[in-house]
């Protein structure tokens, strides 16, 4: 159980033009904890996962695991030699291997009993205990991701990373299996990176996530500071469904807007303005309760049922139409007249360049 | 480079004697023979490849199955064998004639194999769209389906024109004068070998030419469909009353490919009276066995490389050697042959007629063959594998041997097989190079055919089927098969 620390990791590739992969990733991953590296296709993330492995060296930066000093100026420690576990995508196991072959691969310094023990032990740990024999195409890609899982972790690793591990699985085993990994990362008190492109994993999964966009470290925090406090608009819309409204700053923390007069979040960073784009989530308008003040009229001019919950497209007399996200107890229909209150933090972000909503 | 020792011979006279021999009559002769063979068997070819493909993929015709995986065979049939079968079945048969329907039937396969492929990789759901927007059966085939197998078969098209233009076996059985046969008589025939050099150069020319072509039509692409077509069972046409009568199409071609070379060495061995000598002919299989296997062996010690450089790492150097090795492939064995003879008696003197340099002129020839199943098999390893290897204790080197080398192992031993197979049967490169006196199966069956010895002849044919025909076919046909396997259980 170590921690991981990355300081200004660089990373170029070759090529017209060149691609810079990392562009100076700072991230620490504190002993025992899981960290998210969330970011779209094409951020980095797996660079900088390769890079923590040894499987690729940067061009500048360092990085540690636990007291060690494993990348830094001419300084390069090789993977088999860095006690990382790696679960890839999609498992990646040996197929010339029986399950029992995948998981003891990493134990080949250990006497021969003690390997079988070991094996024996992280099947049962993954749940697929007399596994051991069957091959890897026998087993459905759940089961092949814990057993990359259980490869992973039986030596022992200070460190374990996953690289989007369940990308390639069904909605509803996705996440069965998240729940289940993060809790065995935990119990087993493992440091582990997760990258993935996916906010539902990241932030259901993770203890603290980091947003990284062109190589860089936009915003790192727990996953509901992340939702409820995205540092811009782009982290904002990159992490769920977002309400954004252009506005006005009136004062040191209200605006005013389409939503009315709001008073801004504490503590946090908003644009200076005078614009700015307010920023709020779908779920905190909400239909007017008597006695709740102040209030925005609008009219109800869509409705997208999705279960429990709809989405609620409303017109607000002020100019501009938003998105809420209301219980479907609640029977919105088109055409109806609504007064909406706004419940929680309202951000003001820097009013967004068109690129912004790429 | 043995092209570049052929051009150095031929220009050794002078241009001037260089541009006399080019320029003769004969010379154009020669050229439009070969033209026009290798056009005539390659549009024969297409007919009967596509045609047989189609029947046992997309109709209900009988024992389709079966068919399926014998109508590929035929393509390992030595064509001298085949020829042979021919010519003693239907003496008349000589020239032009013969050497076509040797010729079609042993290299229709190049486009069958293919087309079949691509037939299988068809998206049901086009043809289905198709008719649904008013066209016929005949009209979909022809307006969806065959723009469809565009690539695969001219692509097969190609490797037809590319076999026939080096094909030595059957035409020189069959006495029709085309570049390869010609090359070989005059340079046996007189001390002057300027001649079957600027042959050698002619012919090619029109090999470069021939991949010249092919270069160009891959770069322009077939219909590519849009997004990854789901594998789904293929429309099975019901024939109805024709489901035996279509039966004529691939039996005969069977018949005619497999049947007559089979009748052919039962035929030889209860004709005349000479008789084989059983020392001679252990000796001979003994010798294409080591031939064949150091050849392959040295194949495999440059494939494995450039498999890896080619396919891990594509850029300018690893297009090259790719590039240098299929160059190898579709030069004609005649071609090599001589080629390395010249480059041999000036600056190898100690390995002419030595079985270094005959090793070497199948590596020249076989590389490629080798190097397209390494190939295929390392791009099945992801290279992720590597990876977890290593952050599982191993070294970058260890990683490679525990799991990815042992994961080509297959593909190795499947390409090593077919370079030794192949070396087994070449018959051209292996007259021009081998030492005095040495035989192998081939050289040997070609000696006893040619003093018309027939019955000595049979068991050399025999064992040439057995060692290297019939391994060849199961191999091609398990490959292809697990191909097809592999891509619809995906």
């Amino acid at each position: 159980m170590r921690p991981i620390a990355v300081e200004g990791l660089h990373r170029r590739f070759p090529g017209r033009p060149p691609t810079t992969a990392l562009d100076g990733i700072d991230l620490d991953v504190a002993a025992g904890s899981l960290v998210a590296v969330l970011g779209p296709s094409g951020c980095g993330k797996t660079t900088l996962l390769r890079l923590v492995a040894g499987l690729d060296r940067p061009d500048a930066g360092t990085i540690r695991i636990g007291d060690e000093l494993v990348e830094g100026p001419g300084h390069h420690v090789a993977p088999h030699r860095r006690g990382v576990g790696l679960v890839p995508q999609q498992g990646a196991l040996f197929p010339h291997l029986d399950v029992a072959g995948n998981v003891a691969f990493g134990l080949h310094r250990r006497p021969r009993p003690d390997r079988a023990r070991r094996v024996d032990d992280l099947l049962a740990l993954v749940g697929l205990a007399g596994a051991g024999s069957r091959r890897p195409d026998q087993l459905s890609g759940g089961q092949q991701q814990r057993v990359a899982l259980a490869r992973a972790l039986a030596p022992e690793p200070s460190v374990v990373l996953l690289d989007e591990p369940f990308s390639a699985l069904d909605t509803g085993l996705r996440a069965s299996l998240r729940a289940e990994v993060a809790q065995l990362l935990r119990d087993a008190g493992m440091t582990a990176m997760l990258v993935t492109h996916d906010q539902v994993e990241a932030l259901t999964m993770a203890d603290r996530v980091a947003v990284v966009r062109d190589g860089r470290v936009v915003q790192v925090g727990a996953p509901d500071e992340l939702y409820r406090r995205p540092v811009d608009g782009w982290v904002g819309t990159f992490l769920g469904d977002a309400v954004r409204v252009p506005g006005r700053r009136t004062g040191d923390r209200t605006a005013t807007g389409p939503l009315g007069d709001v008073e801004l979040a504490d503590g946090f960073a908003h644009h200076d303005g005078p614009e700015v784009m307010l920023f709020v989530r779908p779920e905190q308008l909400r239909p007017d309760e008597p006695g709740e003040d102040p209030t925005v009229p609008a009219v109800v001019v869509g409705t997208r049922f999705q279960g429990p919950d709809t989405l609620v497209e409303l017109a607000l007399d002020a100019g501009a139409t938003v998105t809420a996200r209301w219980s479907s107890t609640t029977g919105a229909r088109l055409g109806d007249r609504v007064d909406l209150a706004v419940h929680g933090p309202v951000l003001a972000h820097r009013p967004a360049a068109p690129s912004d909503d790429d | 480079m043995p092209l570049v020792y052929l051009v150095v011979r031929a220009t050794d006279r002078g241009s001037s004697t260089f541009v006399d021999l080019l320029v003769r009559d004969r010379t154009a002769e020669l050229v439009v023979r070969s033209v026009e063979l290798a056009v005539a068997v390659t549009a024969a070819c297409l007919v009967i490849g596509i045609g047989s493909a189609w029947l046992v993929t997309r109709t209900d015709v009988a024992g389709r199955r079966f068919l399926r995986v014998a109508l590929g065979l035929p393509l390992a049939l030595p064509s001298y064998v085949a020829a042979f079968s021919w010519i003693t079945l239907w003496p008349d048969s000589a020239g032009f004639r013969g050497s076509f329907v040797v010729l079609v039937t042993l290299s229709y396969p190049y486009v069958y194999l293919p087309v079949l492929g691509a037939l299988r990789r068809c998206d049901p759901a086009l043809e289905d769209a198709a008719r649904t927007l008013g066209l016929g059966r005949w009209a979909v085939f022809r307006r969806v389906v065959l723009p469809q197998l565009r690539p695969a078969a001219t692509g097969g098209g190609l490797l037809v024109g590319l076999y026939v233009l080096s094909d030595y076996g059957a035409v020189a059985t069959m006495r029709y004068e085309v570049l390869t046969h010609a090359i070989y008589r005059s340079y046996q025939a007189s001390f002057d070998r300027t001649p079957a050099a600027v042959l050698a150069c002619v012919l090619a020319a029109l090999t470069l030419a021939v991949l010249v072509v092919e270069g160009r039509l891959r770069r322009r692409r077939g219909p590519v469909a849009a997004g990854a077509a789901p594998i789904r069972p293929q429309p099975v046409h019901a024939l109805g009353r024709w489901r035996w009568p279509a039966l004529l199409l691939p039996v005969g071609v069977l018949t005619l490919a497999l049947g007559v070379p089979a009748w052919g060495l039962r035929r030889w061995s209860v004709r005349g009276s000479s008789q084989a000598d059983p020392a001679e002919l252990w000796a001979a299989a003994q010798n294409s066995l080591l031939v064949g296997v150091v050849a392959a062996a040295a194949v495999m010690v440059l494939a494995v490389p450039v498999a890896f450089l080619t396919v891990r790492h594509p850029g300018r150097w690893a297009g090259a050697a790719e590039r240098a090795a299929y160059l190898g492939h579709a030069l004609p064995g005649v071609v090599v042959g001589l080629g390395l003879v010249f480059f041999g008696v000036r600056f190898a003197r100690p390995w002419y007629q030595e079985l270094p340099l005959l090793v070497f002129g199948y590596v020249v020839l076989f590389l490629s063959l080798g190097l397209g199943a390494v190939q295929a098999s390392v791009a099945q390893v992801p290279p992720v594998l590597e990876a977890v290897a290593r952050t599982l204790g191993r070294t970058a080197f260890g990683a490679w041997r525990s799991v990815t080398l042992r994961l080509i192992l297959p593909g190795v031993a499947a390409g090593a097989a077919l370079v030794a197979l192949a070396a087994m049967k070449e018959l051209p490169a292996t007259l021009f190079l081998r030492p005095t006196g040495w035989d192998s199966l081939a050289t040997g069956l070609w000696g006893h055919l040619q003093a018309q010895s027939y019955a000595a002849a049979a068991p050399y044919g025999v064992a040439i089927v057995a060692l290297a025909a019939v391994p060849t076919a199961l191999l091609l046909a398990v490959g292809d098969r697990r191909r097809t396997e592999g891509a619809a259980g995906r």
